[in-house]
């Protein structure tokens, strides 16, 4: 893992420091809330529906057990005893009371964490894929350059006030796990004639206009990174609208020039960038690719793994579903499972995160990934202590094996939480999770994803099925969409059609049942999945199933 | 291939005398009578294992074993791609048998997923999908055995025309035992007649052997047993049985 230096410690000390004063300004009332506002939303600190909501940055979704102690102490001592696990690998603590803060940032200030630049319109926490460093599908591991991605974005003095907030992730395997292409920009890593490249994919986007990214550079040389990062934001920070906070995404920069226009006027400023960079991105690369280098294995044998198998059935649907291969023959990587049927999808306990914590600690090489998924990973373990994992997880509540299932959903916050939403998302979440429990196995493979506003925090765009709540003369209504897919694995990425009107909370239920009824009848056979089927078929078949019962009325 | 290394000379000729004497032993037997001289564990092997596809003649087999002790272990390989037909037959002789002991052995989910996340194997590369989900599996599955028991007859294919009723499998150091080595076509029919053994739901459409459904084809009249399995490949067998020069009879050790 990234250990900081002594300039990165002093720079987040000093930041806690500047927002104590400005804390204690506020609560003096030397400062008024619009004077304070933007100067806590650059320490994470959100005004939400029901009270101050702290996010904090887990650079690439990576954590210590350390650091995830410390969350857990944070939700002890200054939350309700959880914290809440983000798409884009963060976590936030939705109770703290404004007069904690600084304190909060201290104790994260303690662990090499803090909350910079998870709000405002500036370049955010670089996401990637969960399995980095531990898959057997990868280039190389993506997070050494997604360090470097973060170490140039923070605190960049031309960075600070772009149009509006930007959104970067990176995979290392061209079975994408990051979701590149609905980020402001997208890299992949590729081998380029024995050299590590990138394809760059630039404007792709949720939101109320969701766009899957297009590419701008098919084979960018790794030593250019920094450069042409910096030249498409220096191209979005002045051709980016500012009159209208909806049109202000770099996705509306490009559509509305064009990407070959974007294009030019990037290259025309990439050579005068990259000459002020005089070359150091390969050394400062060469330098942080030690610090992103594999753990020491431990050669330890496979046995108590593979007779567990014949003996436990529950151990060998979780290894099935939760337990994934590694770039070691005789380790493995394990998602738990934060989508327990009838939880709120990414919440985590305090007791539950120093569950976690602990079993990185004894079997995990120290470290914890969290995925854009909401669920958290231990992405080195040998097989051989599976066994004694799984016991450990299922004590802690944590061994549901649900991950590629129904119920492995995304949620916003939504109403219950968040001051923008229109519709509660969670509750769905939750009643889809214990309503399809029995059946999910059966159904297989399958992405839901809700959002409470179109704002869709919660990918519905990218969600084989989605779901979208919106308020409709007060009251609560949810429409379908359908055809979406996040990328990696057999289906591309594609932004879902909406299937017609939307449903009431009361319909809602029986118009999924009537849609996955569908999905069972009409699959070629079992290996078939809901998203591939609809590729092969369209989505007239599901809309003929969705809007059944209109007809016949 | 884990199960060639650490396997030592002497063991391995220390098998061979066991072979030679058992050979000797069962000599003029009938099939039934020399399972039942194997399985008295007092002589031969003392730990052996039937193993059994469940396929079309798999039933022959079974029955006589158990006749002589139902209790006795019998691997069958889930690959994970058989027929659903063979999965049901495995439940209806099972019952008819009552056989007690079947251990459905599978590759663990880590490995298969590591080799074959895609499950395109089959069509890419058969003998490493083989290899993947039978032959790794059934190394394992018997290494607590010190013998296998298998169906398998010289008539019925080919690259079968040499086995013996009594084996040494040098690759996983056991005994290998084929009490039917030497029956027929018409001597399995026979048999199956004889004790009103329940059919493969399979054998009547034309498939007198079953694998995997991606890799089993029906065989046309004239053809011989087992061209229906890998039609489209140059394999005839999935290595189980006949890892090249590593199956041998005593003579050739």
């Amino acid at each position: 893992m990234y250990a900081y230096s002594e300039f990165d410690r002093a720079f987040v000390r000093d930041r806690v420091e500047q927002f104590r004063e400005q804390l204690d300004r506020r609560l003096s009332g030397a400062l008024t809330e619009d004077e304070f506002k933007p100067l806590r939303l650059m320490n994470g600190v959100y005004l939400q529906l029901h009270a101050y909501m702290l996010r904090v940055a887990i650079p690439y979704g990576t954590l210590s057990s350390d650091q995830m102690r410390m969350l857990a102490y944070i939700a002890d001592r200054w939350d309700r005893g959880y914290g809440h696990f983000t798409t884009r690998q963060n976590i936030q603590f939705n109770w703290p009371r404004l007069i904690d803060t600084a304190d909060i940032l201290s104790a994260l200030a303690d662990v090499d964490m803090h909350a910079i630049q998870t709000s405002g319109n500036t370049i955010r926490n670089v996401t990637t894929d969960q399995f980095a460093g531990a898959a057997l599908d990868e280039i190389a591991d993506p997070r050494p350059y997604a360090e470097l991605i973060r170490q140039w974005s923070t605190d960049h003095p031309e960075f600070q006030f772009l149009p509006r907030k930007f959104k970067i992730a990176i995979t290392g395997s061209a079975d994408d796990r990051a979701v590149i292409r609905a980020h402001d920009i997208g890299l992949q890593l590729i081998d380029h004639q024995g050299k590590h490249a990138f394809r760059v994919f630039v404007g792709g986007g949720l939101g109320r206009t969701p766009v899957i990214g297009q590419e701008l550079h098919p084979a960018l040389p790794e030593g250019d990174l920094l450069p042409y990062l910096e030249a498409i934001l220096s191209v979005y920070n002045m051709a980016g609208r500012r009159d209208n906070k909806y049109k202000a995404r770099i996705k509306i920069t490009v559509a509305a020039m064009g990407v070959e226009a974007f294009r030019t006027k990037v290259e025309s400023v990439f050579p005068s960038i990259k000459a002020g960079f005089n070359n150091q991105v390969m050394t400062m690369l060469d330098g942080l690719r030690h610090q992103f280098s594999p753990p020491e294995y431990d050669e330890k044998s496979r046995e108590p793994y593979l007779e567990l198998l014949d003996t436990d059935i529950d151990f060998k649907i979780w290894i099935e579903r939760n337990v994934s291969p590694h770039k070691h023959p005789s380790y493995a990587s394990v998602s738990i499972s934060l989508k327990g049927h009838g939880e709120t999808p990414g919440d985590a306990t305090s007791e539950q995160m120093r569950a976690m914590a602990d079993v990185a600690q004894t079997f995990g090489h120290d470290e914890l990934r969290v995925s854009h998924e909401q669920n958290v990973v231990l992405p080195h373990v040998a097989q051989g202590d599976l066994p004694e994992i799984f016991r450990r997880l299922q004590k802690a509540k944590l061994a549901v094996a649900n991950i590629g299932l129904l119920s492995d959903i995304i949620a916003c916050p939504g109403m219950d939480y968040c001051a923008l939403a229109t519709a509660r998302s969670i509750p769905v979440a939750q009643e889809i999770a214990l309503r399809y429990a029995s059946r999910e196995a059966e159904i297989g493979f399958m992405k839901i994803k809700i959002s409470g506003c179109i704002n869709a925090c919660g990918h519905h765009h990218v969600g084989h099925i989605g779901i979208l709540g919106l308020d409709k003369a007060g009251v609560e209504n949810y429409q379908i969409t359908l055809g979406g897919s996040a990328g990696g694995g057999a289906v591309d990425a594609a932004i879902g059609v909406k299937m017609g009107r939307g449903f009431s909370a009361e319909e809602l239920m029986p118009a999924l049942d009537r849609l996955i009824d569908a999905y069972l009848l009409l699959r070629a056979d079992v290996t078939e999945t809901f998203a591939e089927l609809v590729v092969r078929m369209g989505t007239q078949p599901f809309k003929e199933a969705l809007f059944v019962v209109d007809k016949r009325d | 291939m884990s199960s060639i290394s650490g396997i030592n000379q002497q063991h391995l000729n220390a098998l061979s005398v066991t072979a030679d004497r058992l050979n000797t032993e069962v000599s003029g037997l009938s099939a039934e009578a020399m399972l039942s001289h194997i399985l008295s564990r007092t002589l031969g092997p003392t730990n052996p294992s039937v193993v059994s596809s469940f396929g079309a003649d798999s039933a022959v087999l079974l029955h006589m074993m158990s006749k002589i002790d139902p209790a006795l272990p019998v691997i069958f390989l889930d690959t994970g791609f058989h027929f659903s037909e063979t999965l049901r037959y495995r439940e209806t002789l099972q019952r008819h048998l009552g056989l007690t002991s079947i251990r459905v052995a599978a590759v663990d989910p880590l490995t298969a997923k590591r080799i074959d996340s895609g499950r395109q194997l089959h069509i890419t590369s058969p003998d490493a999908c083989c290899e993947l989900r039978k032959v790794s599996v059934l190394d394992r599955y018997l290494r607590m055995n010190d013998a296998w028991i298998t169906g398998q007859r010289r008539s019925q294919s080919v690259t079968r025309t040499n086995i013996h009723r009594i084996e040494v499998d040098r690759a996983r150091a056991k005994l290998k035992i084929n009490p039917l080595a030497d029956w027929t076509d018409h001597d399995i029919e026979a048999y199956k007649v004889a004790n009103a053994l329940p059919a493969h739901p399979l054998a009547k459409q034309g498939y007198p052997s079953i694998g995997c459904w991606p890799c089993t084809t029906p065989v046309r009249a004239g053809e011989h047993a087992r061209a229906g399995r890998w039609r489209a490949e140059q394999k005839l067998e999935c290595g189980l049985h006949n890892r090249s020069d590593i199956i041998a009879t005593s003579s050739h050790l």
